[in-house]
């Protein structure tokens, strides 16, 4: 049996030069019981590609591979102000803590005397007197009675004892 | 946390912060505290058995203007004392001196926290005439009670920012 074509088939084969028609009489040729001696060799490699060819995807196939692939749908979700703003209420909440640790801090540990912003009331006051010059001496007779209250405590000259209160009895 | 707690949390640490805003303080000044006791303990008003003479903060002003305007060397001395002085309130009794005088001394005591005796000495026994008032490391009240013996009973009663200069201008007076 003249098998030269086989042999062309084969020498085109390795050149990658057959068409699948051509390798499929190749699987054929090698699928045979009896195949010439000199080309018993090739026949294992085109078994297994007759072999690989009968291979086919499962039905499932797809199904399966979808379910992995597939990301599990999220619903949409509708975002309220409450909840675009909850970061802000909570800066908000920790800024208030902080400032009102402080300021209770400030209130319990300082006493009356150093706190600042007392203001007196003011509007209540009702003049005594409607005319300057009378109210001017009054004033200046108190300021004279002052002083000397002043004098009497022990205060001759000047010092800073009355404004930053190193003079003062401990009460 | 929920959303609700949260916002609740939030309202009542804002509400908090705004009274301890709005708690600084509007007070009476001393002569006017001792007035409304004086009306409670004994029923007495202004015009009965003691007077008080007020100066508000708009009749100094008047008064500096006044003094400015007029060209007169021998007030430049007050003129640069009243500049301090904001108001003033002088109380002053000539009955019941002793019962007038215990009740200005037990409120000033009552107030400890607020007001503090002046004494340059603390050797002298003698009960402090001068009171002050500090707000921070600035004067801001002194009160002078000023008793003569048998005759009257005075308070007198300062507020405004007196400085390390009022005091010094006071004391030539």
């Amino acid at each position: 049996m003249d098998y030269k074509y086989i042999e062309q088939l084969l020498e085109r084969y390795w050149q990658c030069q057959t068409s699948v028609q051509e390798e499929r009489i190749l699987r054929d040729f090698f699928s045979q019981k009896e195949v010439p001696t000199h080309l018993q060799r090739y026949c294992a490699l085109f078994a297994l590609e007759k072999d690989e060819e009968e291979l086919h995807l499962g039905a499932d196939f797809d199904r399966k591979v979808l379910s992995r692939i597939e990301e599990p749908v999220v619903k949409a979700r509708r975002n309220t102000i409450h909840f675009r703003l909850a970061p802000f209420y909570r800066a908000a909440a920790i800024v208030a803590v902080v400032l009102c640790l402080g300021l209770a801090a400030q209130h319990s540990f300082q006493n009356d005397t150093q706190k600042p912003g007392v203001s007196y009331n003011y509007a209540g006051y009702q003049d005594t007197y409607s005319d300057p010059q009378v109210a001017l001496d009054q004033v200046s007779s108190a300021l004279k009675t002052v002083s000397h209250g002043l004098r009497e405590s022990g205060l001759h000259n000047v010092d800073s004892a009355l404004v930053d209160g190193s003079n003062d009895d401990k009460m | 946390m929920t959303r609700c707690s949260m916002k609740q949390m939030f309202c009542f640490l804002v509400g908090m912060l705004l009274s301890l805003t709005l708690s600084a303080e509007k007070t009476q000044d001393f002569v006017a505290q001792l007035m409304s006791d004086l009306e409670e303990q004994y029923g007495v008003d202004n015009n009965d058995e003691y007077g008080c003479v007020t100066v508000s903060p708009s009749m100094m002003e008047k008064m500096l203007k006044m003094l400015q305007s007029k060209d007169a060397k021998n007030d430049e001395q007050i003129q640069r004392i009243l500049p301090h002085v904001k108001s003033m309130r002088i109380f002053s009794a000539t009955k019941h001196i002793d019962r007038y005088n215990t009740a200005a001394t037990k409120l000033l005591n009552k107030n400890a926290k607020s007001y503090r005796p002046f004494k340059a000495s603390a050797e002298k026994n003698m009960d402090p005439c001068v009171w002050v008032r500090r707000s921070g490391n600035k004067v801001i009240e002194m009160i002078v009670l000023n008793r003569k013996e048998n005759e009257n009973f005075q308070v007198i009663n300062i507020t405004g920012d007196m400085s390390k200069s009022f005091v010094n201008e006071l004391l030539k007076m």
